[in-house]
């Protein structure tokens, strides 16, 4: 009997020694659990931060935003190679399909900035109150209102101004997942109501200036935009001329100034970038000239357009030359151009301008039959491009005003976040021939979505 | 208490001997060579009266001196003895056919094989010694029915894809469990990348030495696998070492040795042809004039240069298997040891496997009840490895690397011109993988049998220890400085099994055997890793050991751990020998589990009536043996990946907040709580029959596995900012038949035997949670899907009509079925085939006469198609690739209906089903001629036996696939590709064939 008892003690002893252990959980470098993720207000900034670091990605703002409505509205042109891809071609051609990588990734870049920053929303609140949970709460509604703004210009038909906008919009996502959710899409009037809201709450939380980050006056420079693109005038006067008035901005001396000073005066929202961590990596690759040549360049058309007055000093933003390997010459963008003392490129990449918001508080006065004050808008932006002080601005009537601000609008804002393709939407003209609100201009609910969410919505035509 | 009731048995036995007036006889039955066989019916003949010898063998009996006993059990032949005056009376049963009186090994334990309920496919010793294995899974090759057993290539140590009764996974790994010795031990692929780097993998499994397995079994149906519970789905593979058994010591030396080349050579264009056709496809591209040849070559250079570059990068390869074992038992120890050397240099130039093995197995019996066992193998590997596929190497020499470059400038060092990089570079690559491995296991049973008739103890204890080591160097090219790269695994895999068994026979007809368990499994693999730049180096020998410390960069490591715990139960329940029921029930907790499915139960019930015991079928002519079983149970597949049901944020989302890099925080993964196994429910019956005297014995069977709540890593919608999450969301359904037979056809001086098996394997997607096929998009252009209803793996492909009569252009057909130049590669592609055969087996001839004897296996596969994934390029792009020599049959003027279109330089990649093959064959898979020496040679050298043979593998190939070898695995790095792409190639090396000769000798 003993000797079974010194078996059965072994026994447990070896059963005991490897403990049954049966809770592991990862460590890997760079991860931490979900449930651990929060722990301190420290860590709602830190998330803040994760947002900023995918807003700005190539997939997002940093990149796609920045040059594919261009393509579509052919003020940009891309090399022939380019071009024959699978992706481009579909852009080039407005035969989208669903499995469009690049749009695919601008659709989820742009929802995951979402998500980041909806986790910010959530968790701010479980670790503070006052001033810093509001700045960051604030931080975060703006880009979760930025992202919507994206997206629903170009997945979505065209707001309407003063009709019932019952279109079919984008999903809105107003809710942090932490479980695997489907939404179909808002129609266009919601979506569009929840930005202006998220704008509005952003703008009254936000206290803090950080270079780099969003402010309360970004917030209202954004909203000025939204509702512009709505074609709601009034709203967007009252918004851009909060910023002229009280957000203490000046134009730069120089026209490329903004892209050779951090933080320059005229500069209202902008994102940071050093070299280990390049926020314009994306848009240096797009049109830089330093060693090769880029992917893109202005159409022809265009860079005639924009070069045709030499006293104008932003015909300097082209280049024309030959591609380095020879061929026919092109008209490359130099906007983005800088180099550091390494030589290497690097640029902060500005998103929101006070040129843009003057040009668009001068439409509006126009549109309001305000005429002198919008020429005057209108005249301070073209003192600055024409390097000419005493420049003056005469038109002929509303009519005329209006298509001035706008061809100056065209020129001041070429090759920055498509503008060109949001304003010929906005100003309902045709785009490659086609009407402004066509189907065929509208991107394919991409199959990221469309596979994990079979009730969503198509843009079929 | 329990000794009265003991005694007062006792008292009522011997009252009724008295009675009877009868004489007490006792005795032992013995099997032949080994001990006591219990449970042998011990009869009086022409009476009722009997007993049954105990666990030892031992009996007592009163009977009157004028009666026969009969001793009868089942496999074994009956013995009728006269009594007479013998008051003991030994018995030794000799078995009445060897393979039903087989005692194999089960999931815990032993079992004689025809009580088994399950379905379990069987190998021994012999049919893995001697053999030029790659590893010791590739002996189940055609000799297992339900067991598809394909080596990916001729790569040496490079991974073997086996498929128990086909594939259901999706994400999660479709491989099997295998057990060594009851310790379930690490198995596939654990270098760089999951091979990726270098599009080739290893094989965990190859450190295990063949000629140290007894034997190896494995299950397949629930009856058998259950036991292992959640990670018995992909079947079990058990696999017992070698152990000394009684008799004097033993001595086995064994050496062979031979050669290897590729079973296939790809024919390409020679210079002079590819000249020719690449002016044609520039002038039918409206060029006119000489071509500019690629790399700057001149028209002159180019025919001057006819380089096969096959031929600078294969080789004859050469391999040795050397051991030499040690065995020896006593009724105290039992010892088993054994020193192998095994080297592999395959036919691809700078591609080695080395194998250093030492095990040995110690048995002691401390007392008559207490046996302590100890197992020790210790292995080291090293795997010279070199780049083939797209990584280049052999997939350069047939694809980029034109007929048209020089080997080598005027200077003798290497041609390098862009577009082109020499195969011979990557070869100057230095990559070894070294490992060492310890497989260690103890245990001590126990026998309970003197507290509690019948019961006994078990407890093991085993880890399997995998240290690998692979480093990389790239020497530098010109200026450029070399670099490289270390990186190192450990894996420390440990098991503790607890078992009680206790086995009870009530009144000579209930047997019943318990079994009652605990088990825990613990893993955790170590990976760390560097790079190296800046380093000199020379071109030839090892230099990275001699690196600047300062140079290294991208330290980086993981850390993956895993456990399971687990109890289980079993019972066998046996009446009067004829029927058979048995249940069996686990229970298993994972790591790997989310917190809502933490435990998961896996039950099995089975049957199984033997019905040639019946008197209406005793002494049938025809029949012999006849047993019908059937089970129905569940398995599950924990194969899912680590830590999947956590939720993750990343720690490294920066961005620059003013001037400083901030690491921000961000949502990576969902939770995911209720992630579990795969739960697979599996239905089987067989019949079990011998006839004429088992002169032909075999099994039929039905199995349908249903394979539910399969691991996908699913698309939720992106807009949640999420675009996967692992989920159990597919079902897939298998169900076949498996045959197998054996042929005695030749007994006799000259002695024929044939073993016949094949499976057949219906596989099907029934469910694929709303996903649309797309979703499952697999392949550089998604050519492989799955659909709803149709087969598991679906080719997706451009319909290829053929070139247009009129102007050479290729026509392919849109959705619709009319005609296009250019097909949408979305939208027009249509089903096209699967990967995986409907049919395969393998049929192995023995013959013996005197001192001869020969084997010959045959395998086969069949119902298949192999994607050959280079064909868009090889039989296409001749601006980039040179081309088989078929791309002759292309549409010029005078060849309007050739088989492939016009040549142009601008040809696009489009997969089409011109590059789809039937991929069915017939192969002569193994072949060995051996000569045993006389026995008067044998004395004269005090020798007990020699035996001297060839062997050949992969010696003939029977198929109507010109593409390549159609046995073939492409080598991918994610799971989905692994499991649904098996059979698309792409430059994938051939198979090796292999011929030896060696020698066996023992004394």
């Amino acid at each position: 009997m003993k000797k079974i008892v010194n078996i059965l003690i072994l026994a447990l002893f070896i059963t005991s020694i490897t403990s049954c252990e049966l809770d592991f959980q990862p460590e890997a470098e760079n991860t931490v659990l979900t449930d651990e993720a929060f722990n301190s207000i420290e860590d709602v900034e830190l998330a803040l931060i994760g947002t900023y670091s995918v807003f700005r990605s190539g997939g997002a703002l940093g990149g796609v935003s920045n040059w594919i409505g261009s393509l579509m509205a052919e003020e940009i042109e891309t090399t022939p190679a380019n071009s024959t891809g699978f992706d481009i071609s579909q852009i080039l051609a407005l035969n989208f399909n669903f499995q469009n990588t690049t749009v695919r990734g601008m659709w989820n870049e742009l929802y995951l900035t979402i998500n980041r920053a909806n986790n910010v929303i959530l968790e701010a609140d479980n670790f503070a109150t006052g001033a810093e949970r509001d700045q960051f709460l604030g931080e975060a509604l703006f880009i979760r209102a930025f992202c919507h703004f994206e997206l629903i210009k170009y997945f979505a038909y065209p707001y309407e101004f003063g009709q019932v906008n019952e279109q079919p919009g984008v999903p809105l996502r107003v809710e942090a997942s932490r479980s695997i959710s489907s939404q179909p899409r808002a129609t266009v009037q919601a979506v569009y109501d929840q930005i202006i809201e998220d704008l509005i709450d952003a703008q009254g939380l936000m206290t803090a200036d950080v270079d780099g980050r969003a402010t309360a006056m970004a917030a209202r420079a954004l909203l000025a935009k939204v509702y512009f693109q709505q074609g709601d005038y009034d709203n967007a006067l009252i918004e851009a001329n909060a910023v002229i008035t009280q957000g203490g901005y000046m134009l730069n001396p120089g026209v490329s100034d903004l892209w050779q000073i951090d933080h320059s005066d005229e500069s209202i929202f902008e994102f940071n970038s050093i070299v280990a961590d390049d926020a314009g990596a994306a848009i240096v690759g797009t049109y830089s000239q330093d060693n090769q040549d880029p992917n893109y360049y202005a159409s022809f058309e265009f860079g005639e357009l924009a070069t045709s007055d030499p006293n104008d000093t932003r015909a300097g933003w082209y280049n024309l030359r030959s591609a380095s390997s020879g061929g026919e010459e092109r008209y490359y963008v130099a906007k983005y151009d800088r180099n550091n003392q390494n030589g290497e490129p690097v640029i902060n990449l500005p998103v929101i301008k006070l040129s843009d918001i003057l040009l668009i508080r001068a439409e509006s006065y126009a549109q309001d039959n305000q005429l002198n004050l919008a020429a005057a808008d209108l005249q301070t932006v073209r003192r600055r491009a024409f390097n000419d002080p005493a420049l003056t601005v005469t038109f002929g009537g509303q009519g005329d005003l209006i298509e001035q601000i706008r061809e100056e609008r065209r020129l001041e804002m070429a090759f920055e976040f498509s503008d060109r393709f949001h304003e010929l939407k906005r100003t309902k003209q045709n785009i490659q021939g086609l009407p402004y609100n066509s189907c065929e201009l509208l991107f394919k609910i991409p199959n990221s979505e469309v596979n994990g969410n079979p009730s969503i919505q198509q843009n079929d035509c | 208490m329990k000794y009265s009731l003991l005694f007062i048995v006792l008292f009522c036995l011997s009252t009724v001997a008295v009675e009877a007036q009868e004489m007490k006889v006792s005795g032992q039955v013995t099997e032949t060579g080994s001990g006591g066989l219990p449970g042998v019916n011990v009869l009086v003949k022409g009476s009722t009266q009997g007993t049954v010898t105990d666990i030892d063998g031992n009996y007592t009996i009163s009977v009157s001196s004028d009666a026969t006993l009969v001793f009868s059990f089942i496999g074994y032949v009956t013995e009728e003895i006269q009594v007479g005056s013998q008051t003991t009376i030994n018995v030794e049963m000799v078995p009445d056919v060897q393979q039903l009186s087989e005692v194999i090994v089960v999931g815990y334990g032993t079992q004689r094989k025809v009580d088994v309920t399950g379905s379990i496919s069987s190998l021994g010793a012999s049919d893995i010694e001697s053999k030029p294995l790659p590893s010791f899974e590739s002996a189940l090759t055609g000799k297992a029915a339900g067991v598809q057993v394909i080596q990916g290539s001729g790569i040496a140590g490079s991974a073997i894809s086996v498929r128990v009764r086909g594939s259901t996974s999706i994400s999660g790994s479709p491989e099997p469990l295998y057990v060594l010795d009851g310790v379930p031990i690490t198995s596939g692929d654990l270098s760089r990348s999951g091979g990726k780097q270098i599009a080739s993998n290893t094989n965990a499994l190859a450190s295990l030495n063949p000629n140290d397995i007894e034997s190896i079994q494995v299950l397949k149906d629930a009856a058998a696998a259950a036991i292992y519970g959640s990670r018995a789905s992909n079947g079990v593979v058990l696999i017992t070492t070698k152990r000394g058994t009684s008799g004097k010591g033993k001595v086995d030396i064994g050496y062979y040795a031979g050669f290897n080349e590729e079973t296939v050579r790809q024919d390409l264009l020679n210079s002079s042809e590819y000249v020719q056709l690449y002016q044609e496809a520039w002038e039918n591209d409206g060029n006119v004039g000489p071509a500019p040849l690629p790399g700057g070559i001149s028209r002159e250079e180019a025919l001057a240069t006819d380089t096969d570059w096959q031929d600078e990068v294969l080789r004859k390869g050469f391999i040795q298997n050397f051991n030499a074992s040690y065995s020896k038992g006593t009724d105290k120890y039992g010892l088993y040891a054994n020193g192998t050397y095994k080297e592999d240099n395959s036919f691809l130039e700078g591609n080695t496997f080395k194998l250093l093995s030492g095990r040995v197995n110690f048995d002691y019996n401390v007392t008559e009840d207490l046996k302590v066992s100890i197992g020790l193998n210790q292995v080291y590997s090293t795997n010279d490895r070199v780049p083939v596929g797209f990584a280049g190497g052999l997939g350069r020499a047939q694809g980029s690397a034109l007929p048209i470059y020089p080997i080598r400038e005027a200077d003798g060092t290497l041609w390098d011109e862009v577009p082109f990089t020499n195969p011979l570079l990557d070869l100057r690559n230095d990559y070894r993988t070294t490992e060492h491995r310890t497989f260690a296991n103890a245990s001590v049973s126990y026998d309970l049998g003197q507290f509690v008739p019948g019961l006994s103890f078990k407890t093991d204890f085993g880890i399997d220890y995998l240290d690998q080591n692979e480093d990389q160097f790239r020497p530098g090219q010109g200026a450029a400085l070399g670099n490289g790269d270390s990186r190192d695994v450990f894996v420390k895999n440990y098991t503790t099994n607890n078992t009680l068994t206790y086995n009870r026979i009530l009144n000579t007809d209930h047997n019943f055997t318990f079994l009652l368990g605990q088990s825990y499994n613990y893993s955790r693999t170590d990976t760390k890793g560097f790079n190296v730049n800046n380093l000199e180096g020379k071109i030839d020998g090892r230099t990275k050991d001699e690196f600047d410390p300062s140079s290294v960069t991208d330290f980086g490591r993981d850390l993956q751990e895993f456990s399971f715990l687990s109890y289980f139960a079993r019972v066998n329940y046996k009446f009067r020998d004829k029927y058979l029921f048995a249940a069996t029930m686990r229970a298993d907790a994972s790591s790997r589990f989310g917190e809502n499915n933490l435990w998961g139960y896996f039950p099995s019930v089975s049957a199984g009536w033997i019905i040639s015991e019946e008197d209406f079928l005793a002494n049938n002519e025809i029949l012999s043996f006849l047993k019908l079983r059937t089970a129905y149970g569940v398995t599950g597949n924990a194969e899912i990946g680590n830590y999947e049901e956590y939720g993750l944020f990343i720690t490294n989302a920066n961005y620059n907040n003013n001037q400083n890099l901030i690491r921000g925080i961000a949502p990576q993964r969902l939770d995911n709580p209720d992630l579990q196994w795969e739960e697979t429910t599996t239905f089987d019956i067989g019949l079990e029959y011998g006839l004429f005297g088992d002169r032909i014995y075999g099994t039929l069977g039905y199995y349908i596995k249903n394979a539910d709540n399969l691991v996908f890593n699913a698309n939720v919608p992106s807009s949640s900012g999420f675009t996967n999450v692992l989920q159990n969301a597919l079902e897939v359904e298998v169900k076949g038949f498996e045959v197998s037979l054996t042929s005695r056809n030749l007994v006799g001086d000259f002695k024929w035997t044939t073993d016949l098996n094949f499976t057949t394997i219906d596989n099907t997607v029934k469910d694929l949670s709303g996903l649309p096929p797309q979703a499952f998009d697999s392949g550089d252009g998604g050519e492989i899907r799955l659909f709803e209803g149709e087969d598991f793996a679906t080719f997706y492909l451009q319909r290829y009509v053929g070139p247009d009569p009129n102007n050479g252009r290729a026509i392919y057909l849109d959705i619709n079925g009319n005609q296009t130049y250019t097909p949408d590669q979305v939208n027009d592609a249509v089903r096209a085939g699967s990967p995986f055969p409907d049919f395969f087996g393998g049929f192995t001839n023995t013959f013996s006469y005197k001192n001869f004897d020969l084997s010959v296996l045959f395998n086969f596969s069949v119902g298949f198609q192999i994607y050959n994934g280079e064909g868009p390029q090889q039989l296409a792009q001749i601006a980039g690739f040179n081309q088989r020599r078929e791309i002759l049959d292309r549409w010029t003027p005078d060849n309007r209906d050739a088989k492939y279109p016009a040549l142009s330089l601008n040809t696009p990649f489009i997969n089409s089903d011109l590059y789809l093959q039937d991929g069915d064959f017939l192969r002569l898979k193994n072949l060995q001629l051996g000569y045993t020496l006389p026995s008067d040679f044998l004395q004269k050298y005090k020798l007990s036996r020699a035996r001297v043979f060839v062997q050949a593998t992969n010696l003939l190939l029977f198929t109507e696939y010109d593409q390549g070898d159609p046995e073939v695995v492409r080598d991918n790095q994610n799971p989905l590709d692994r499991s649904l792409r098996a059979s698309a190639t792409y430059f994938t090396p051939p198979q090796a064939r292999t011929i030896t000769a060696g020698i066996n000798v023992s004394f």
